[in-house]
């Protein structure tokens, strides 16, 4: 065999047959790729993604009525119900969250949220939520999760790092699937053989892209600036809040946040935004994560700046 | 293993300087394969439609949704399963997508077929955006294929969920003609 021949088929052989889809789900983009032995394997490989993102959608939604998260935040306290594994799985994620970070992060958020008008009232929630805090939500065993008070979940931090791991674990399930990529609109994991480039969107200029070098095996999440700004009942504000906070900033600092897992990385991009320095520094190292603030003039690591709100918005542009 | 990842991504880091771009754009499906994708062994054949402008106006009013184009791109197979080729204009961005409908009216499936950003009051302002009315966008824009992977703040899928809204108003009113 030529040598040109021999190379040019080694290249096949590496290369494998990609395939790339997107499509509305979570509320936002999922873009999954995967290379396969064949276009099959690669087709049946987003498939199982794609299933794996409906799935998690179903059942941790907050606009679905019938999700687990909805009848649990519609559910009378000391009543226990039964939830999906996975749900199950995100809460027990959450405590340990929000454990480490001394409540920075907590799904009981949603009433907050709710009252700030960023969640639309649910049926039958008939109150200024009260002050809840994750310590309310039981994990029993068997699947099965008790309130302690009345409280409105919210997943919105987690459920979509969450949602991008299952997907990639189930593409990755497919016979000779070996490289998946899954991007839920920002929200990313990489599990290849080769590095691949990735880039931060600047979130106080969404033209704006920063190269972030290259990834094979982890994940990346961001949040803040001025695209998490929505309307509320306050006008135009961030839903990322301070425990026991009763306004919605006007805008925070973006954060990326590297770590092992999607569901990690999605989740503590809150604590880095929220926490003080040192605390949201020892809760990264607690989940191997790193992370990057990213002001209006670039990116900087969390260890040399302080971390949280911008204490003059007006210097941000809003 | 993932810390040397992160030592590789912090190098990079430290060198970079942001790179600035009039658009980002990305192609994932042709009309056919998302026929093919959401209509599997379906043979489907393509109908070129026009909406009336009663009709515009009786969508519009049905949906609270702006019918963009008049023009329709509607797919039919011999079962009645029905795929639309619809095009939304998000916050700032473009979207093609299909939307299949079963024979009994339901939404069967979406995907989305191409998407292209671009930034500023100019997606906004129809007399920007005619500029292109008959020519190859990507050559007129400063396009990159070549970003993938990107992390940022989310983008909202919400101009689809309205887009598919507008689709079943105008399902209703064409379904005889097609």
């Amino acid at each position: 065999m030529a040598s040109g021949e021999f190379f040019k088929l080694m290249k096949s052989l590496k290369a494998g047959f990609n395939r790339k889809r997107a499509k509305p789900l979570l509320g936002t983009f999922v873009v999954v790729s995967a290379k396969g032995p064949d276009e099959g394997a690669a087709d049946q490989a987003i498939e199982k993604a794609f299933e794996a993102v409906a799935k998690v959608q179903r059942h941790m939604s907050t606009h679905d009525p019938e999700s687990d998260i909805s009848r649990l935040s519609r559910m009378k306290p000391f009543i226990p119900i039964s939830v999906d594994p996975w749900t199950h799985e995100v809460l027990t994620l959450s405590r340990r969250i929000s454990l480490a970070s001394e409540g920075f992060f907590d799904v009981t958020v949603g009433g907050k949220l709710e009252d700030l008008g960023f969640l639309s009232r649910g049926k039958g929630s008939a109150r200024p939520w009260g002050e809840a805090t994750y310590a309310d939500v039981d994990l029993l065993p068997g699947s099965r999760v008790l309130l302690r008070r009345p409280c409105r979940l919210d997943l919105g931090g987690i459920a979509k790092g969450f949602a991008v791991d299952k997907a990639v674990e189930a593409a990755l399930g497919v016979p000779g699937v070996r490289d998946v990529v899954v991007n839920a609109g920002g929200d990313l994991r990489l599990k290849t053989s080769k590095p691949q480039a990735i880039w931060f969107r600047d979130p106080f200029r969404p033209d704006h892209f920063w190269p972030g070098g290259f990834m094979k095996d982890g994940a990346l999440a961001s949040s803040g600036g001025t695209e998490s700004v929505r309307d509320s009942s306050q006008g135009l504000r961030t839903p990322i809040l301070r425990p026991g906070q009763n306004r919605a900033p006007k805008l925070v600092f973006g954060v990326s946040v590297f770590a092992p897992a999607c569901v990690l990385a999605d989740a503590l991009t809150k604590v880095a935004l929220l926490a003080p320095a040192s605390l949201a520094q020892k809760t990264l190292d607690v989940f191997q994560a790193k992370a990057w603030i990213a002001k209006k003039d670039g990116f900087m690591e969390i260890s040399k700046s302080p971390v949280g709100f911008p204490n003059r918005l007006g210097k941000l542009g809003l | 293993m993932h810390r040397k990842n992160l030592n590789l991504i912090l190098a990079g880091l430290a060198l970079s300087s942001p790179v600035a771009l009039v658009a980002y754009a990305e192609t994932y499906m042709n009309e056919d394969q998302a026929g093919t994708s959401l209509f599997p062994g379906v043979q489907l054949k393509l109908n070129l439609l026009e909406l009336t402008p009663d009709e515009v106006k009786a969508i519009e009013k049905k949906s609270d949704e702006r019918v963009l184009s008049p023009k329709l791109r509607v797919y039919r197979g011999t079962k009645g399963e029905t795929l639309f080729i619809d095009r939304v204009i998000g916050k700032h961005e473009f979207i093609t997508y299909a939307a299949a409908i079963n024979p009994d009216g339901k939404v069967k499936g979406i995907e989305i077929m191409d998407y292209k950003e671009t930034f500023g009051k100019q997606v906004r302002n129809k007399d920007w955006r005619d500029q292109f009315a008959g020519k190859d966008e990507s050559s007129t824009l400063r396009v990159t294929k070549d970003i993938k992977n990107i992390s940022g703040a989310t983008l909202s899928s919400v101009h689809i969920t309205n887009g598919v809204r507008r689709i079943l108003q105008t399902y209703e009113i064409i379904k005889s003609r097609i």
